[in-house]
């Protein structure tokens, strides 16, 4: 075990944490913005999936819960030790700095992921636990559970769905960044490739967030109701 | 042409350092940066005045010496340049030019301009040997490498160990400086049978100087002298994970 402790602490070992829990995160995030664009075909679709994710056999939900709940907690831990240990790592800063390539995105990481961890907070406070901004229980004509009508009830406000839009903004400038750093982190770099993970794959982060955000638009301009 | 220098002037490592301002007047846009300071140093000492400590050595960009950073980036930012490679034909007669030690807690100021770089050093140790055949010279083409490989480990020999991806990363991390290092042996087959062993003991190193870390903003690539190319980055990336998951020497010793 003690080499896993020495690989873990080591800045490398950190990083393949951050990259491959990052790779996990895209994923799940993949699987939800897909489920949640059944929207698009009806209240009976919506309700038939979520209710599908609830009895999902062999205890499936809470395994995928666990697991997401140790992604998201490894990721954000490295990703704390690396923030904390780069700050350290320059205690008197340069009174002129300019930056010649590093892009916008990368240098702001820790503070993209970290508002993407706030809504993540919200975003499960809303919809999840549903203790903000909700609108009462709501049934459909087969009884089940109407998410449909909740969804399309909270982005009726135009507050929420404008707060919804600007974090999967910044989840696309954070997986800017991100779906292409962690090629190089995880040691790809190669020129056959390098247009994929430089110019391709930061756009796969754009797919997924403008779908999403797709949906409070779509509630609000009258798409969906 | 004239100019305003806005430089870091610091007694010793103690001292909290400040900005001075000192005007250098008529200088050629032949001279070279260094020539520049060496003129503002003269007129200094005639005046009883502490020169501006700088280092500097072959002048000629080979020994990576020349450490400061210009106007906010390392070496001035001229592409494939050293600080002592930069002319004052690239600055304006009029303009303010900020001048700056490495900022890294691993590269502590000695004075102004002087960084102890000690750290690199201790890197380069703790990489140790590579097992070389004594006896004759062997003939040239005993040992084949593949011109690709040979080209790739050139590449990163090109490192002056100046300390420039350090100074312009965001995160003050010596990733492509170890990176170097660790590809120069990592694609002879003179580096094979140690390269275990010396990825795991150079990263150890590099993070116990305080280096930070590398967050793949590609800064260093940009700022460095030599154009050494991240692709160093992503062999020590490789090398140092297959290490820590197969090789028997990344398990600690109880
Ligand atoms: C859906 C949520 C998220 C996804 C899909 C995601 C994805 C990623 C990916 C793919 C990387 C690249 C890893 C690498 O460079 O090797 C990354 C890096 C990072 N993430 Fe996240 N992340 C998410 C949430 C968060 C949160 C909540 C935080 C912080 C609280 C965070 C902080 C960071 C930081 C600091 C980095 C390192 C940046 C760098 O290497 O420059 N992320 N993320
Ligand atoms: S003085 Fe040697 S590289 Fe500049």
């Amino acid at each position: 075990m003690a080499w896993i402790v020495r690989l873990l602490k080591s800045s490398l070992g950190a990083k393949y944490v951050m990259a491959i829990t990052g790779i996990g995160l895209y994923l799940f995030l993949v699987g939800h913005v897909a489920g949640n664009l059944l929207l698009y075909f009806g209240q009976d679709a919506m309700n038939a999936y979520a209710l599908g994710l609830r009895h999902l056999p062999y205890g499936l939900l809470w395994i995928a819960r666990i697991g997401l709940v140790i992604f998201f907690g490894s990721h954000i831990t490295a990703a704390t030790y690396l923030t904390l240990g780069n700050q350290a790592a320059r205690p008197v800063a340069y009174q002129s700095k300019r930056f010649m390539k590093a892009s916008f995105a990368s240098r702001t990481m820790p503070m993209s992921g970290f508002i993407v961890f706030l809504f993540l907070l919200y975003h499960l406070a809303h919809y999840t636990w549903r203790v903000v901004a909700f609108t009462g229980e709501r049934v459909d004509s087969l009884g089940r559970d109407d998410v449909y009508s909740m969804v399309v009830a909270g982005f009726q406000q135009p507050l929420i769905s404008g707060l919804y839009i600007v974090a999967m903004l910044v989840l696309g400038v954070h997986l800017h960044h991100g779906l292409s750093s962690l090629f190089q982190t995880l040691g790809l770099n190669n020129a056959r490739y390098n247009t994929f993970f430089r110019r391709v794959f930061p756009l796969l982060g754009w797919v997924v967030v403008l779908a999403a955000a797709s949906i409070p638009l779509s509630v609000m301009s009258g798409c969906i109701r | 042409m004239d100019l305003t220098l806005h430089v870091w002037r610091q007694k010793n490592g103690k001292d909290s350092g400040r900005l001075a301002t000192y005007k250098a007047k008529n200088v050629s846009p032949d001279s070279s940066f260094l020539e520049m300071l060496d003129i503002v140093n003269q007129e200094l000492i005639e005046k009883g005045e502490d020169a501006i400590a700088f280092d500097h050595d072959c002048r000629e960009g080979i020994c990576g010496s020349c450490s400061m950073v210009i106007n906010g980036k390392a070496h001035g930012g001229q592409k494939g340049t050293t600080a002592c490679q930069l002319h004052m034909r690239s600055f304006k007669d009029g303009d303010e030019i900020v001048i700056e030690p490495w900022r890294a807690k691993a590269f502590p100021v000695v004075k102004d301009l002087v960084v102890d770089r000690g750290a690199f050093d201790r890197i380069i140790q703790s990489g140790g040997f590579v097992s070389v055949s004594t006896g004759g010279v062997p003939d040239a083409n005993a040992t084949p490498v593949a011109k690709t490989s040979a080209d790739f480990a050139m590449d990163a020999a090109e490192c002056i160990g100046c300390g420039a991806c350090v100074a312009s990363c965001k995160n003050a991390s010596a990733m492509l400086f170890v990176g170097a290092k660790v590809s120069h042996f990592a694609n002879l087959p003179q580096g094979q049978p140690e390269r275990m062993r010396r990825v795991l003991n150079m990263v150890e190193q590099m993070d116990a100087e305080g280096f930070g870390n590398c967050t793949n903003q590609f800064e260093c690539e940009a700022a460095c002298p030599k154009q050494i190319s991240v692709r160093v980055i992503a062999q020590m990336n490789r090398d140092y994970l297959k290490a820590s998951l197969t090789h028997e020497e990344a398990v600690p010793k109880t």
